[in-house]
C-alpha cells in the first residue's frame, strides 16, 4: 500500500509525544533498576549515585515533557489527535485548557505521572541515605504508570492508551474509507472542530479538582515508598521519621481533594447534596481513611517505639487501595452501580497488573521467610498464567485470598515489640483509633465492591457450589451468591450512614479523649478531672439541641428506620461536641492556646466541625417542595409517595416550606458556544398584613448539553444557618428549545371536543366555555347570501383569571354543500379553536382545539431542600486543612 | 489473652457482620418474572431497557412525582412501571434503564430510576467510525 501524503496533518507533534512517553518508560525503568542495585549492594551505592539521579532527571524531564506536548497540542487545536479532538473544541475559552488536559483516562494517568515525578525531585534533595531505596519504588510505580501511556501493540495485544494516537490510526477508524482521503481533515466535516470538553465539566472545579486529588494520590506514595525501601534494605525502624511529614502532607491535601469534590457536587451538580457515598468518591475516602490511620501509628511509633507492624500494614494498603480505586473507578467495572465512572476503556489488564505486582512485592518484603515468600510466588505466578488464559476473575480472587494468608502467616515472623502497649496510654488508645478507621474503611470498600463480588461469584466453581448449597439448605442469602445478583441497598446513602455512624462516634469520642492521655502511663485521676468539664458541657449542650432538633413531635410520626438513625444521630451528635470541645481545652489549658503545638488539636476540632455539620446538615435536610397543585385535579398523591417535588406553572405561586414561590421567567444565554436555560424562581414571605414581600430570587438552570443529554444544575440561596438548594427535575421540551425560532407558531395536535352550550373544555394552562351558538345574520360583515354561518362564542380563562371571548365560525354554501371554518383565536392564551361541525340532533357542536406551542404549558417541576447548618461543616473542612498544616510546618521544622 | 488477640477478633467479627449484612439486606438484580413471586416487603433492582412503542405518561400537572412507562427486563418480558418521582430528563434517550422498587399489582412501582445514556462521559469511538 503506498503511504497517503494528508494535508494538514501534522504528524511530528505525535511522534515528539510517543517518543517521550517512551523515554519516560526507560528512563524510569532504568532509574528503578539502578537504585535498586544500589539499595542491595550499599558499597556501590556512591558510585552509581550520578547514574541513578541522570536517569530519575531524564524520566521527570520527559514527563514534563509529555506534559507540555500534550498541552500545546491542544492550545493549536491539533484534531487530528483522537485526545484532542474528543476533549476540546476550537470556541472553548482557554480557562478550560488544563481541565481539557485531564479530562480523559490517559490525561489524568499523565498528571499523577507528573506529580510523582516533581516528588521524586524534591527526595532526591532531601531524603538523603534514603534516596536509593525510595526512588528505587517511587521509579517502579512510573514505570506501571508510563507503561498505561505506551500505546503500544505486541502482536494482537496493546498496552496502554497513548493520547498522541491520529484519529485515523486508532483502532476502530483503521480501514474505513474516509482515512484514505489525503484532505479527510479539510473534507470531513466533524474534524473541522474537536468534541469538546464535556459541558458539564466546564468550570473552576474541573481545574482544580483533579490536580489536588493526584497530588494527593501521589504523596500517599511517598510513605509507601520509604515503607518498602526499609523492608528492601532491612531498616525497620527508622523509616517512619522522614515518611512521617509526607504522609500528613497526604492527609491535608487527599483531604483537601475529596472535600473539593464534594462542594463541587453540591455547588454545581444535582446530586440532591454533598456526599452521595457515589462508588467513585468512596474510592478516594477509603486511602484517606488509611492514611490517616497510619500517619497516627507512625507518630506513635516515632514517639513511643510502638505498632511497628502496623506502620507497614497501613502505609502499604494505603498506597494499594489508592491503585484499587484507580482501578474501580478507570476499568468500567462499577459502571452498573455509579452515575460517574469511566466507561470501559481497555486499560484492565494494566491496572490488574499494576496492582497485583506491588501487591505481591509488598507481601513478599513482609513474609520475611524464605519459605512462605517462594511459595506466594509460587502462586503469583500461577495466577499469572490463568490471567494470560483470560481467567481475570478466578486469578483475582485466588491471589486476594492468597494474600490474606500470606499476611496473617508473615505476620508472625515479623519483628515485634516487647512489651504491650499500657492500657491507660495515649498510644494504645491512638492505635485502637487507626484500627477503628480501618475497619471503617474495609467496610465500605467491601461494600463499594459488590460489582467485583459479583463477578467473582460468576466463577464456574463457585456458582455450582453456592446452588447445590442453596439447594441443599434453602437460604436466601445463598441463592443470592449463587445468581451473583448482590445490587446496592435501595436506599445506599441511608446503609452507609447506619454502618458509619458508629464508626465516627468511636473515632470522635477517641479524638476527644485521647490527646489527654500521656504517653505510656496516665494518671487517671487528673484525666477525670480534665475532661470533666468538657465532657458535661458537650452532654449538656448536645442534649439541648438534639431535643430540640430530633426529638420534638415529628419524631414519633417517623418510621422505626428513621427513628433508629435519628438515635444514632443524637449520640454522634454528643460525641463531635465533646471531641470539639474537648480539643479546645486541651489547647486552651494544656498548650495555653499556643498555635504552634496545637497542629493536632485544631486539626481535630476541624473533624469534629466537619463530621458535625456533615450530620446536622444530612439529618436534619428538609425538602421543601411537595406537590401543593392539586387545584384543579382529582388525582391523588399515592401511598408512598415521595413527593419531594413542586409544579409551577409560570406565573403561578404556590406556597413552598415557609415561603411563597413564583416562577417568574425563564431566559436563555450561551456561553462558551453551549446554551443554558435559567429559570428564575422567586422567594416571597408572607407578612401579617397578609401581603407577600419578595425575598430573593434563585435561578437553578438546565445545560443543553448536547454530548451528556441536559444536564440540571443547583442554584443556592446561601443563609449564615442554612442553605436552600433548588433545582429543575423536569421542564417541558419546547422550554428549552429558541422559542424565537423553532415554536414561534406552531400549535400542539389538535384535539377534538363535542360539546353544547355551557360546556367546558380544559387546555394545559386555560380552560374554554362555549357561551353560546348563533346564526349569522344578515347585518353581520362576514355575512353571504350563498352561505349559511354559525358562530360558537368562548369564555376563555387563563391561569391568571384574565378573561377573554373569542368567537369561531363555520359556514356551509347551501349550493355546493362545501363548508369553511374561521377559527377563533386567543393571543393571550395562544388557545385556537375551529368550529367544523354541528350536530343538530342534540344540539352540540364539534370543536378542534389546539394550543400554541411557546404558551403551552410553560412550567417546571422543581426540588427544593433546605441544608441546615451546612456552613459548620464548610468551616470544619477549612480548619481541619488549617490544624493539618500547622501541624506539618512544625515537623518539618523539628526533623 | 493478648490485647491485640481482642483486636483481631473485633475486626474479624466486624468485618463477617457487614459481608452478612451485605447479602442480606442488600437488594438484589432481578428480572419481573421473579420480582412478582418476590416478598413483597423486599425492593429489587431490575435492569432493561425502554419499551419506545409503547405509551409514556407524566402529567406533572396532576402529580408531579408520577411518571408511567413500559420496561422490558432482559429476558424480554414487558412490564408497566410506575415510578414516584418526576419523569427523568432525556429519559427518551436512555439505553439502559435500572428501576428499583416492587411489584404492586399489575405494575412494577420504581421508588428510583438510574439510566445511562449513550454518551455519558466518555465516549466518541462509535461516532468518530461513521463520520
Amino acid at each position: 500500500m503506498k503511504s497517503i501524503d494528508y494535508i494538514g496533518e501534522q504528524a511530528w507533534w505525535g511522534q515528539l509525544g510517543h517518543a517521550l512517553v517512551i523515554v519516560a518508560f526507560v528512563t524510569a525503568f532504568f532509574s528503578a533498576l539502578i537504585n535498586y542495585f544500589r539499595t542491595k549492594s550499599p558499597e556501590h551505592n556512591e558510585t552509581w549515585k550520578g547514574t541513578a539521579r541522570l536517569f530519575f532527571n531524564i524520566h521527570a524531564l520527559a514527563v514534563v515533557g509529555i506534559f507540555l506536548t500534550l498541552l500545546l497540542m491542544l492550545i493549536n487545536h491539533r484534531f487530528e489527535y483522537q485526545y484532542v479532538w474528543q476533549h476540546s473544541k476550537r470556541d472553548l475559552s482557554m480557562n478550560y485548557i488544563l481541565a481539557c488536559l485531564w479530562e480523559g483516562q490517559e490525561g489524568s494517568t499523565l498528571l499523577w505521572l507528573l506529580w510523582h515525578s516533581l516528588i521524586g525531585l524534591v527526595l532526591m534533595r532531601t531524603a538523603k541515605d534514603w534516596e536509593a531505596p525510595v526512588l528505587s519504588v517511587l521509579s517502579m510505580v512510573q514505570v506501571f504508570l508510563a507503561m498505561m501511556l505506551l500505546g503500544l501493540y505486541i502482536g494482537e495485544t496493546h498496552i496502554g492508551a497513548s493520547p498522541f494516537t491520529l484519529i485515523r490510526e486508532r483502532e476502530e477508524n483503521v480501514g474505513l474509507p474516509w482515512t484514505q482521503l489525503a484532505d479527510y481533515l479539510q473534507r470531513v466535516p466533524m474534524f473541522k472542530d474537536g468534541r469538546g470538553l464535556n459541558p458539564l465539566l466546564q468550570n473552576y472545579w474541573m481545574t482544580i479538582h483533579p490536580p489536588t486529588l493526584f497530588l494527593g494520590f501521589a504523596l500517599v506514595t511517598v510513605p509507601f515508598a520509604f515503607a518498602v525501601g526499609a523492608l528492601l534494605t532491612n531498616r525497620l525502624y527508622d523509616w517512619q521519621k522522614p515518611a512521617l511529614p509526607w504522609a500528613f502532607a497526604g492527609v491535608a491535601i487527599l483531604g483537601t481533594g475529596i472535600l473539593m469534590g464534594g462542594a463541587w457536587a453540591y455547588e454545581s451538580l444535582s446530586f440532591g447534596g454533598f456526599w452521595a457515598w457515589d462508588p467513585v468518591e468512596n474510592a478516594s475516602l477509603v486511602p484517606w481513611l488509611t492514611l490517616v490511620g497510619a500517619a497516627h501509628v507512625m507518630l506513635i511509633y516515632r514517639i513511643k517505639g510502638q505498632s511497628l507492624y502496623t506502620t507497614f500494614f497501613l502505609t502499604v494498603i494505603s498506597f494499594l487501595l489508592i491503585v484499587y480505586s484507580t482501578f474501580l473507578t478507570k476499568s468500567g467495572v462499577l459502571s452498573e452501580t455509579s452515575v460517574h465512572a469511566f466507561t470501559e476503556d481497555g486499560l484492565n489488564q494494566e491496572l490488574v497488573l499494576f496492582m497485583g505486582f506491588f501487591l505481591w512485592f509488598s507481601i513478599v518484603l513482609m513474609a520475611k521467610k524464605n519459605w512462605l515468600r517462594w511459595a506466594y510466588t509460587g502462586i503469583t505466578v500461577l495466577v499469572l498464567i490463568m490471567f494470560l488464559q483470560n481467567m481475570v476473575a478466578v486469578g483475582m480472587l485466588i491471589l486476594l485470598l492468597t494474600s490474606i494468608t500470606a499476611l496473617i502467616i508473615g505476620h508472625r515472623y515479623f519483628p515485634k515489640e516487647e512489651k504491650e502497649e499500657e492500657l491507660w496510654s495515649r498510644e494504645f488508645w491512638m492505635f485502637i483509633g487507626a484500627i477503628v478507621m480501618l475497619v471503617a474503611s474495609f467496610q465500605i470498600i467491601f461494600y463499594t465492591s459488590s460489582p467485583v463480588v459479583n463477578k467473582f461469584l460468576r466463577i464456574d466453581f463457585l456458582h455450582n457450589f453456592f446452588v447445590s448449597m442453596h439447594e441443599s439448605l434453602g437460604w436466601k442469602w445463598l441463592n443470592t451468591l449463587a445468581e451473583a445478583r448482590i445490587a446496592p441497598d435501595e436506599n445506599v446513602v441511608y446503609f452507609y450512614n447506619k454502618w458509619q455512624i458508629p464508626f465516627a462516634v468511636l473515632v470522635t469520642v477517641l479524638i476527644a479523649v485521647t490527646q489527654f492521655f500521656k504517653y505510656k502511663k496516665t494518671d487517671t485521676k487528673q484525666l477525670r478531672k480534665q475532661l470533666f468539664w468538657p465532657f458535661v458541657l458537650a452532654l449538656f449542650v448536645s442534649g439541648v439541641l438534639s431535643a430540640i432538633i430530633y426529638f420534638n413531635e415529628s419524631f414519633g410520626t417517623l418510621t422505626a428506620n428513621k427513628q433508629r438513625i435519628i438515635l444514632m444521630s443524637s449520640v454522634l451528635f454528643f460525641s463531635t461536641v465533646f471531641a470539639v470541645l474537648a480539643n479546645g481545652s486541651y489547647w486552651l489549658s494544656i498548650l495555653k492556646g499556643k498555635i504552634k503545638s496545637a497542629g493536632a488539636s485544631i486539626a481535630h476540632i476541624g473533624f469534629g466541625l466537619l463530621l458535625l455539620g456533615a450530620l446536622i446538615s444530612t439529618s436534619k435536610k428538609d425538602t421543601i417542595s411537595q406537590n401543593t397543585s392539586e387545584t384543579d385535579v382529582t388525582s391523588i398523591a399515592q401511598e408512598g409517595n415521595n413527593a419531594e417535588n413542586i409544579y409551577l406553572r409560570k406565573g403561578d405561586t404556590l406556597p413552598m416550606g415557609e415561603y411563597l414561590v413564583t416562577y417568574s421567567s425563564r431566559s436563555r444565554e450561551i456561553k462558551d458556544g453551549t446554551p443554558y436555560v435559567y429559570f428564575a424562581v422567586d422567594f416571597l414571605k408572607p407578612q401579617e398584613t397578609g401581603k407577600a414581600e419578595y425575598q430573593f430570587t434563585l435561578r437553578p438552570f438546565i445545560q443543553l448539553n448536547p454530548m451528556m443529554g441536559n444536564a440540571a444544575e443547583p442554584d443556592t440561596r446561601h443563609f449564615l444557618h442554612k442553605d436552600i438548594y433548588t433545582f429543575i427535575k423536569f421542564v417541558p421540551m419546547t422550554s428549552l428549545e429558541d422559542s424565537a425560532s423553532s415554536t414561534g407558531d406552531q400549535f400542539d395536535d389538535p384535539k377534538n371536543y363535542t360539546i353544547a352550550v355551557g360546556d367546558t373544555i380544559a387546555a394545559n394552562s386555560s380552560i374554554a366555555i362555549l357561551d353560546s351558538v348563533r346564526k349569522v345574520s344578515e347585518s353581520h360583515p362576514l355575512y353571504k347570501s350563498e352561505e349559511i354561518g354559525v358562530s360558537a362564542h368562548f369564555t376563555v380563562i387563563d391561569n391568571n383569571m384574565q378573561r377573554s371571548n373569542p368567537v369561531a365560525y363555520y359556514f356551509v354554501n347551501t349550493t355546493t354543500g362545501s363548508t369553511s371554518q374561521l377559527d377563533a383565536k386567543d393571543p393571550n392564551t395562544g388557545l385556537k379553536l375551529t368550529f367544523w361541525k354541528v350536530r343538530p340532533e342534540n344540539g352540540k357542536i364539534d370543536v378542534y382545539m389546539a394550543e400554541l406551542l411557546s404558551k403551552k404549558s410553560d412550567f417546571i417541576v422543581m426540588e427544593a431542600s433546605v441544608f441546615p447548618a451546612i456552613n459548620i461543616l464548610w468551616i470544619g473542612c477549612l480548619v481541619m486543612i488549617i490544624g493539618t498544616f500547622i501541624a506539618l510546618r512544625e515537623r518539618i521544622r523539628r526533623n | 489473652m493478648k490485647k491485640t488477640h481482642i483486636i483481631a477478633i473485633v475486626i474479624i467479627a466486624v468485618t463477617i457482620a457487614s459481608m452478612f449484612t451485605m447479602l442480606n439486606n442488600s437488594s438484589t438484580y432481578s428480572d419481573f418474572e421473579d420480582a412478582k413471586e418476590a416478598d413483597p416487603e423486599e425492593s429489587v433492582h431490575i435492569a432493561g431497557t425502554l419499551v419506545r412503542e409503547k405509551p409514556m405518561e407524566y402529567r406533572p400537572e396532576l402529580d408531579p412525582n408520577k411518571f408511567t412507562f413500559y420496561m422490558a427486563d432482559q429476558k424480554g418480558n414487558q412490564q408497566k412501571v410506575v415510578l414516584l418521582k418526576s419523569k427523568p430528563q432525556d429519559f427518551e434517550r436512555s439505553q439502559q434503564v435500572v428501576i428499583i422498587g416492587k411489584m404492586k399489582g399489575d405494575h412494577f412501582e420504581a421508588k428510583d430510576v438510574l439510566m445511562k445514556c449513550p454518551s455519558k462521559y466518555n465516549d466518541g469511538k462509535n461516532t468518530a467510525a461513521n463520520p
